[in-house]
Parts: C-alpha cells; sequence; structure tokens
C-alpha cells in the first residue's frame, strides 16, 4: 500500500465517519430527548408493563418495544436514539440490534425494493417475521450459552 | 424541575452524540483500509462460495456483494439495471430482492450498535445465517414451482 493510498484511505475514512455519525445525530437527539422525557411519565411504565410479557420472549424490557417499533418504521439511528436512554445492558443492544437490522425503515426500503419487481407487502411481512423468529432465535441461544 | 430532566436530557443526547463520532469514525477509517486491501478481494471471492447454492448466478452476486457492503440503495440499482438488459433471470432478480432485502449493509449496521455495545459477531453471523437459510427455502420453493409447470 503506497502513501496516496493511505492518504485517500483516510481521507474516505474521516468523510464516511463523519458523514455516518451526522446522520446518525440528527435521527439521535430529537429521539432520545423525547424518549428520555416519556420515560418520566405514568404513559411509559403502563406502556412498558403492557408489553414486557411479550417482549420477554426477546429478552428485551417493555419499554425497548418502541425501539423496535422505531427501527421497524424509521430507521436503526432511530432504534438506537430510544434504546439508550432504556440503558440496555450488551446482549439487549445485540438483539435489537438484529431485530431492527433485518427490519427497519421498512416502508421507504419496501418501496425500492417494489421497483425490483418484488412486492412490497411481501418483502414488509417477511423481514418483519424473519425478525421476530431472529430474536426470539438469538435470547434462546443467549440463555443456553449465558444462563 | 421539568427543566432539569429536559438539560438533562439534552446533555445526555450530546453526550451520547460526540461518544458515536469518536467511536465511528476510527471504525470507518479501518473499513476503508480493508475495502482497500488485498484480503477484501479474496473475502469477495470467499463470499461467492455461499451465495452459489442458493441458487444465484455470477451476474447476480455483482448486485448481491455491493447490496450487502454498500446498502439496498445500490444493490438495487444494480439489480435494477441488470434485469432491464436481461442479464440475469426473474429467479435470480427475485432471490436477490428477498435477500437483500434482510442483509444489507450489514457493516454500517452492525457498527453502530457495536458502538453502543453489543456484540457484532452475533449480530451479523446470526443476520446473514436466517436471511441465506430464508433464501434458500425460497430458492427451494420456487424453483419447484417452475418445474412443475
Amino acid at each position: 500500500m503506497n502513501k496516496a493510498q493511505i492518504k485517500t484511505n483516510l481521507n474516505n475514512g474521516f468523510k464516511n465517519g463523519f458523514s455516518v455519525s451526522f446522520k446518525l445525530i440528527k435521527t439521535i437527539i430529537p429521539f432520545y430527548i423525547a424518549i428520555d422525557l416519556l420515560n418520566h411519565t405514568r404513559f411509559a411504565k403502563v406502556l412498558g408493563d403492557t408489553l414486557s410479557p411479550f417482549m420477554s420472549i426477546f429478552g428485551l424490557s417493555g419499554k425497548m418495544s418502541l425501539a423496535i417499533i422505531s427501527g421497524y418504521l424509521v430507521n436503526l439511528y432511530a432504534a438506537i436514539a430510544v434504546l439508550i436512554p432504556l440503558h440496555p445492558d450488551w446482549k439487549e443492544v445485540t438483539i435489537v440490534g438484529l431485530m431492527t437490522g433485518i427490519a427497519h425503515n421498512l416502508v421507504v426500503e419496501g418501496a425500492i425494493l417494489h421497483k425490483t419487481g418484488m412486492n412490497a407487502f411481501l418483502t414488509i411481512s417477511i423481514r418483519i417475521a424473519v425478525s421476530i423468529f431472529a430474536g426470539i432465535s438469538l435470547n434462546l441461544l443467549f440463555k443456553v450459552i449465558y444462563g | 424541575m421539568g427543566n432539569h430532566i429536559l438539560l438533562h436530557s439534552v446533555l445526555g443526547s450530546l453526550n451520547l452524540s460526540v461518544k458515536l463520532i469518536l467511536i465511528i469514525v476510527p471504525l470507518m477509517i479501518s473499513y476503508e483500509f480493508l475495502e482497500n486491501s488485498k484480503i477484501f478481494k479474496k473475502i469477495l471471492n470467499f463470499l461467492y462460495l455461499f451465495i452459489k447454492p442458493m441458487g444465484f448466478s455470477k451476474n447476480a452476486s455483482i448486485s448481491m456483494l455491493t447490496g450487502i457492503f454498500l446498502g439496498i440503495t445500490y444493490g438495487s440499482g444494480i439489480l435494477i439495471a441488470q434485469s432491464s438488459k436481461n442479464r440475469i433471470t426473474k429467479l435470480d432478480a427475485a432471490l436477490t430482492a428477498i435477500f437483500l432485502s434482510m442483509c444489507h449493509a450489514v457493516i454500517e449496521d452492525t457498527l453502530i450498535f457495536v458502538a453502543i455495545g453489543g456484540n457484532g459477531a452475533y449480530m451479523l453471523i446470526t443476520r446473514i445465517i436466517i436471511a441465506t437459510l430464508i433464501t434458500y427455502i425460497l430458492y427451494k420453493y420456487m424453483s419447484s414451482k417452475i418445474s412443475q409447470r
């Protein structure tokens, strides 16, 4: 690898790194503040308690359902912004990362995929089903490995 | 009291933003070095070994690899261009779209969750295994439907 290549790599890496970071921050700041404030309300407690039996199949707390839903509808940055104020451990981050990694930004990406000839409703349904299956599987795997 | 909570949230979100920049920029620089190294081509060839049994042709593998690494917009862009030129079959296009719907831009997606404390290997490997499995099932189902006709 010559000097010019190293310089190009550093340049592109910086550019990509900052562009990803800024995309992330633009979504994160409003979502983070909204969720952190919501977290202090009774509504969040009621919602968390209601959803916690369902979310336990993924090894997640009830409130983390908001992170999954934000990921499904908006994007991964929104999911992260919602997740962080809930103080997740590494297993919870990994499970949310896997589930929203498979299914995110569903409406926009469904429309993009529709142009390749794949029905948007079909890709969205498959992605949600697969993401739920993946979340359950990884949680089971974690239970087997880490107890 | 209300103001105190709001200030706390704003500071928390700024703190997270700074942390993310400090983690993501070096990660992206490292990825840039990997992408332009000789090992990367070997990784690509290695990957083709895996998508071949799923029914993909060598032509489809270009949009697959683009989509997996760069994202759905680029991947499906190449996919649309190739199917309009009839370079790939309908089955190829459908399988690529299904696989990419679940598995695209995997490096960036994984890195941002690693930045907040997730385990990258678990996320990446599970995602690829499951997407491969689902695509394979669809391949078997669709090719049996075609052969019945």
